[in-house]
């Protein structure tokens, strides 16, 4: 494979994606947001987010690893589209909760959840929180689908079962942890959340 | 540079002539290597080598000899024969130690940045840097940062003892990585000296090597592990693994602890620190992934194996060193050996 040298001593800049990660930038280069200024960069090297989910954009700061960016380092031609929720989302451990029991103490807290979730949503908001917060609330609705179908099954189907509705709640936690950095009241139903699946995956270590 | 050619190789030199009775004694003894003892005649094999306190603490003053003066002792004891044999025997138990805790893994050197990143997506780890941006105490982030202090006050120096073991684009990676380790010529900005800004802000002392009697024998194992990697040209596979890994590890945790001293209202002047290391390393974890690691397994395929021993072997004692600490604050005890 051809080797190229990139540590640029003239005026180029030279732009590199690295696998499932940022876009590193080296050479001489300028930093400028839309009006022109200029962003401070303090180093020779810089990272730049590729997964959009860092919190000090334009810059990476390492969260691509933690909601499991994959991406090549070679131009895509049929690059697939990021899931809503990253497969990182899934949480690792997850055994095969008993999902036949218990299922009414889930659906009573998700339909609380729901309504809460439509009156934030109804309450004034930016259109960019409304979309959030919807999508949040659609995730939920899935949940208790999933739920209501899910009773009484057999228990061989169980842990594919409960990791889909783990994954659906932590999808909703994801959405309104954003909401919240729009400025949104979340703190209540993430609490009110968290314990819902906290419950799931606690019927798996209690027989 | 690059993810997508890496240059480079083992440096390696033939034995020239002999010209005399120098070289003629010196090819004798290099001819055959001195079989020291396994240990130390007269010193016990410590049971858990990897947390003993005592034993951590030999190997620790040993190390310093190379980065610092110690008061008392003559400088010349760096290179005294003595003390490197005895460096040696305390180095063996400490490598057996931690060969029998990580797991050897079978990896083709074309995977190693692929190998890396599932291997740290894998390790949860305990939850130290969650702790402590949610709950900890400020007597317990003094303690971390207590610990920390260990390495941190001479931060990227143990990596340094690299750059002359390797060559082509894994020395260039290495170079850029220390090069803003080191502040990128604004010596205020070098890592080390955050970290000092940070202990002084926390009113702790930040003179290097204050804290060495509180400081339990895993905590001086993380950083000699480092020290042992970078003193031995033979170990260098496994100094980039740890580095790598070291990097890919950092950001998020570095934001975490930056959160939790703001939740306990500390100012700048103590979160800068960790602030920086929240951009700095996500540039430096790609760099250590792919430049420095996945390109030294291309060009010395046979440090695969110590690539990866030397980044497993890091998780493995990180992970033993937090659960000590939140083992300990669970307990509402001190994680040092004595309370501050």
């Amino acid at each position: 494979m051809a080797h190229r040298d990139i540590r640029v001593d003239g005026d180029e800049a030279v732009i590199v994606p690295y696998p499932d990660g940022p876009y590193l930038v080296r050479g001489a280069f300028a930093l400028r947001d839309q009006g022109g200024g200029t962003i401070n960069v303090g180093r020779r090297t810089i990272a730049l987010c590729r997964c959009g989910r860092s919190r000090t954009r334009p810059f990476c700061d390492g969260t691509h690893r933690a909601v499991g960016f994959k991406a090549r380092s070679e131009v895509e031609a049929d690059a697939p589209r990021p899931a809503l929720i990253s497969e990182a989302a899934i949480p690792r451990r997850s055994r095969e909760p008993r999902l036949s029991r218990g299922s009414a103490a889930l659906l009573s807290p998700l339909r609380s959840a729901r309504s809460s979730l439509e009156l934030a949503a109804e309450s004034p908001c930016t259109a960019r929180t409304y979309r959030t917060l919807r999508t949040a609330e659609s995730l939920l609705a899935a949940a208790s689908d999933l739920v209501e179908d899910g009773r009484g099954r057999e228990s061989a189907d169980a842990g594919s079962w409960g990791e889909a509705f783990l994954c659906l709640i932590q999808g909703a936690l994801d959405a309104l942890a954003l909401a919240g950095d729009q400025g949104a009241d979340v703190a209540p139903l993430v609490t009110q959340l968290t314990r819902v699946s906290k419950l799931v995956r606690a019927q798996a270590t209690t027989p | 540079m690059s993810v997508l050619g890496a240059v480079g190789g083992e440096r390696r030199i033939s034995l020239p002539a002999a010209r005399g009775p120098w070289t003629e004694s010196l090819f004798e003894l290099l001819g055959a290597p001195t079989a020291g003892p396994a240990t130390h005649p007269s010193l016990p094999s410590p049971s858990d080598p990897l947390g003993d306190d005592d034993l951590q603490l030999a190997l620790y003053l040993c190390y310093e000899l190379h980065y610092a003066a110690v008061r008392g002792v003559d400088d010349r004891m760096e290179w005294d024969p003595l003390v490197l044999r005895f460096r040696a025997a305390a180095e063996r138990i400490f490598e057996q130690g931690l060969r029998a805790l990580v797991p050897v893994r079978d990896v083709e050197g074309a995977n190693v940045g692929e190998e890396l990143q599932s291997m740290v997506e894998e390790d949860a780890g305990p939850p130290l840097s969650r702790y402590i941006e949610t709950q900890a105490t400020l007597r317990e982030v003094l303690e971390f940062v207590v610990h920390r202090s260990a390495y941190q006050l001479k931060e990227a120096d143990p990596h340094s003892w690299a750059i002359p073991r390797l060559t082509g684009s894994p020395k260039v990676a290495l170079l850029e990585i220390q090069a803003d380790e080191y502040g990128s010529g604004r010596p205020e900005r070098m890592h080390s000296a955050l970290f000092a800004g940070t202990m002084r802000g926390l009113g702790l002392d930040s003179s290097y090597g204050a804290y060495l009697d509180a400081l339990p024998g895993i905590t001086l194992a993380t950083v000699n592990l480092i020290s042992l990697f970078g003193l031995h040209r033979r170990l260098r596979g496994a100094l980039v693994g740890q580095l790598a890994v070291f990097e890919m590890t950092s950001s998020i945790p570095n934001r975490r602890y930056g959160n939790g001293l703001r939740r306990l209202g500390l100012g700048p002047e103590v979160t800068d620190f960790y602030d920086e290391h929240v951009e700095a390393d996500a540039v430096h974890e790609s760099i250590a992934a792919w430049d420095l690691a996945h390109g030294l397994a291309r060009t010395e395929p046979t440090l695969t194996d110590d690539i990866m021993f030397g980044a497993s072997a890091l998780l493995a004692l990180e992970a033993r060193w937090a659960g000590r600490l939140l083992g300990a604050w669970k307990r509402s005890q001190s994680s040092l050996l004595r309370p501050l």
